[in-house]
């Protein structure tokens, strides 16, 4: 798989992807960071709620659910790698 | 008075109130998942001759903070003095977790790092160099395992060395104001050194499985609802023995109070007030109301500590996004269940306030405590069948799951009305984390879970029942004219019950189980009984009985459901929503808007059910 810059909502499960940046910089972004979603960190989404949304994140050994409505706001790059 | 006076910070879910419990023996309320501490709570303990109060502080990311919890962490560091913190890491996400441990160290001369859930660590297959770690930090640095007991004497030591020790600065101190960057590199470099996957992580491979069976499309859905009837159901079943037992208990000591005054000649009005009144009513609350609680929670709790609450909350979500409400309410509305206050006060988990207020405002719609036993009792006498045995209680199970699910759709669309007419701030997020799953400490947790409710249903048993006892048994027979005045009372509500759906008689019980639900049953069956009293009604027999016997139809059983279910919340719901709330107007619309609704459905469906 290439190198590819997408949004994070837009990720498919079990692909792995480095976050680039956020777009805008809010309580929101701030929150993400302290979570461990920031800048040159890895992240995979692993499996989605039944009805769709939202989808669970695997970031620093954490796993933290995310609506998409919130992913949209974060740029990732995919690594070329999966994670199962 | 104590010599010194520390605090226990940590991200959430470490583990910082068991290692609270476990220092102080004191019983804070804990569970796997993020916020279920919201509150400082304060207790103490002996070391080498030293008496050190302990503060433990809700969870917190991070010292810059976000939700109205984490604040309460952070203005507790900046204003009060601490001899020394201690900060509580999880060992398995240490990178994480070293954020909030170097922002502390930057800020306080004295703190101590305490390395909790080591055992959960290995399973991931990792290990931790605790001297490198310390020497990085430059502060001492504890391994224990809170939940087994183990390394606690070490921390009580180190906690006492730290506050004896002239405060010296860390490596650390005030390095990171502003800079968030620099924090970050640091916490990257101390882990990468102290952190080493020695093992393949099998436990996180496991966790994955569990939670593709219960977050997957076809198997989550139905997996909520079967653990939900399971934990009715053996609800159901088993508090029909203790409840009988209990009762034909009291029964029979009444039977001797009654021997006895009358050989002592106690006045009867004194007897009345006593026996007919406070005893009464007390028994009826014991017998009726504790052996499902007792039962309940226990099993609730063992689904709380193993992480199940976040998934059923990750698993709703959708719903609640789609009304404009916070995914996190689900776990406000399963404290609800508990207690409504509890699940007031666990609002503040959300931290956008309009989706808070929302939350607060509809918490009411979960059956508490008090009222789920109502909903038991009406279950089992007028919907699950006469047949009994296994078959009745399973269908009386699946009947409370479909309350439940009807008491969960009501919050939906009141929030989704909210939410229209509240105007909201800033867009929020929605964060949720997901827990590692834990094997509840099963023994532990029933017994202690067990030990609980029934004091906490004894103890307002005795605060609230028994003095409401002796004020209804007054109502009831003190004579105004021709009637009592408890009669008075139900016959002037009567017009306007019987246009809901119900009658005079428990319009009147609920308005005077304001206090505690638990006496609305008690209340109704006084003013039932001509006599004023409740003296034979023990068990559910008797009482289908004598509500068959003042005209209950299945019309009324159905209302009295909507109506357990909808009206105004207890006074001490009212007051938790007044102090978290800070408005007297969000209080009386919290009392408004369910008890509207309640009087709306309860009319619209007894005139639909006599059209049919």
């Amino acid at each position: 798989m290439m190198k590819e810059t997408c949004k994070l909502s837009e990720l498919p499960l079990t692909v792995q992807a480095t976050v680039a940046g956020f777009d805008e910089k809010n309580a929101l972004t701030e929150r993400l960071r302290q979570l461990g979603i920031d800048e040159g960190e890895t992240i995979t989404p692993l499996f989605r709620s039944p009805f769709g949304d939202p989808t669970a994140y695997a970031v620093k050994d954490c796993l933290i659910a995310l609506r998409r409505s919130d992913c949209s706001r974060v740029t990732v790059v995919t690594s070329g790698e999966t994670h199962v | 008075m104590c010599d010194y006076r520390i605090a226990l910070a940590g991200n959430p879910n470490v583990g910082k109130s068991t290692i609270f419990n476990a220092l102080t023996g004191l019983k804070q309320h804990t569970g796997n998942w993020t916020g279920k501490t919201v509150d400082c709570a304060e207790g103490r303990f002996f070391h080498n001759g030293r008496t050190v109060s302990v503060v433990d502080l809700p969870g917190t990311y991070s010292l810059s903070s976000f939700s109205r919890e984490e604040n309460v962490t952070e203005k507790a560091l900046a204003q009060e003095h601490f001899d020394c913190v201690a900060v509580v890491l999880d060992a398995g996400v240490l990178e994480r977790n070293l954020t909030l441990a170097l922002q502390v160290l930057s800020r306080h001369k004295n703190a101590v790092i305490c390395l909790n859930l080591l055992d959960e660590a290995a399973k991931k297959g990792l290990e931790i160099d605790e001297k490198a770690l310390s020497e990085l930090l430059g502060a001492p640095v504890v391994s224990c395992c809170a939940a087994r007991k183990r390394g606690l004497k070490a921390l009580q030591q180190a906690i006492t060395d730290a506050c004896e020790k002239e405060p010296r600065p860390n490596s650390f101190y005030r390095r990171f104001d502003r800079d968030s960057a620099l924090l970050r590199g640091c916490c990257r470099t101390i882990a990468q050194a102290c952190v080493r996957q020695a093992f393949p992580d099998r436990k996180t491979r496991r966790d994955r499985r569990l939670d593709r069976l219960m977050t997957s499309k076809r198997t989550g859905i139905p997996l909520m609802i079967l653990l939900c009837s399971l934990l009715f159901w053996i609800t159901a079943v088993g508090a029909n023995y203790p409840s009988q037992w209990l009762s034909e208990l009291f029964e029979a000591l009444k039977g001797e109070l009654v021997t006895w005054s009358e050989r002592l000649s106690v006045p009867k009005w004194l007897s009345g007030i006593l026996i007919d009144g406070v005893y009464t009513t007390l028994s009826w609350v014991v017998s009726v109301m504790l052996p499902p609680m007792a039962i309940f929670f226990p099993l609730f709790a063992l689904m709380e500590d193993a992480g199940l609450l976040p998934r059923i909350a990750f698993n709703l979500d959708r719903f609640f996004a789609r009304c404009g409400a916070h995914g996190k309410q689900s776990l406000c509305m399963m404290m609800g269940i508990g207690c409504n206050a509890c699940g007031v006060t666990g609002c503040r988990i959300i931290e956008n306030e309009k989706e808070r207020l929302i939350a607060v405002l509809t918490n009411n719609f979960m059956p508490c405590n008090g009222r789920l036993p109502i909903l038991i009792a009406l279950i089992l006498m007028f919907f699950a069948g006469s047949c009994g045995g296994l078959f009745a209680s399973a269908k009386a199970a699946l009947i409370l799951v479909a309350v439940l699910i009807g008491c969960v759709l009501i919050t939906l669309l009141i929030s989704k009305l909210l939410s229209l007419w509240l105007k909201s701030d800033a867009p929020s997020g929605f964060m949720l984390e997901l827990p590692p799953y834990r094997k509840p400490q099963i023994i532990k947790t029933l017994a202690r879970s067990f030990l609980d409710r029934t004091l906490l249903v004894l103890g307002r048993a005795a605060v609230v029942a028994a003095p409401a006892g002796a004020v209804i048994w007054l109502c009831a027979n003190i004579r105004i004219g021709d009637a009592s005045l408890l009669r008075h009372m139900t016959d002037f509500l009567d017009p306007f019950g019987r246009f809901i759906g119900l009658d005079g008689v428990i319009v009147t019980a609920f308005l005077l189980g304001f206090p505690a639900n638990e006496t609305v049953i008690p209340i109704m069956v006084m003013a039932y009984c001509a006599n004023g009293t409740l003296t034979d009604v023990t068990n559910y027999t008797q009482l289908h009985a004598l509500l068959s016997a003042n005209g209950w139809t299945m019309t009324t059983a159905v209302c009295m459901l909507l109506m357990t279910v909808m009206h105004f919340p207890c006074s001490t719901t009212c007051l938790t929503i007044k102090k978290e709330t800070g408005s007297l107007k969000w209080t009386l619309l919290a009392m408004l808007i369910p008890t509207v609704s309640g009087v709306l459905l309860c009319t619209v469906v007894s005139h639909l059910m006599k059209i049919i």
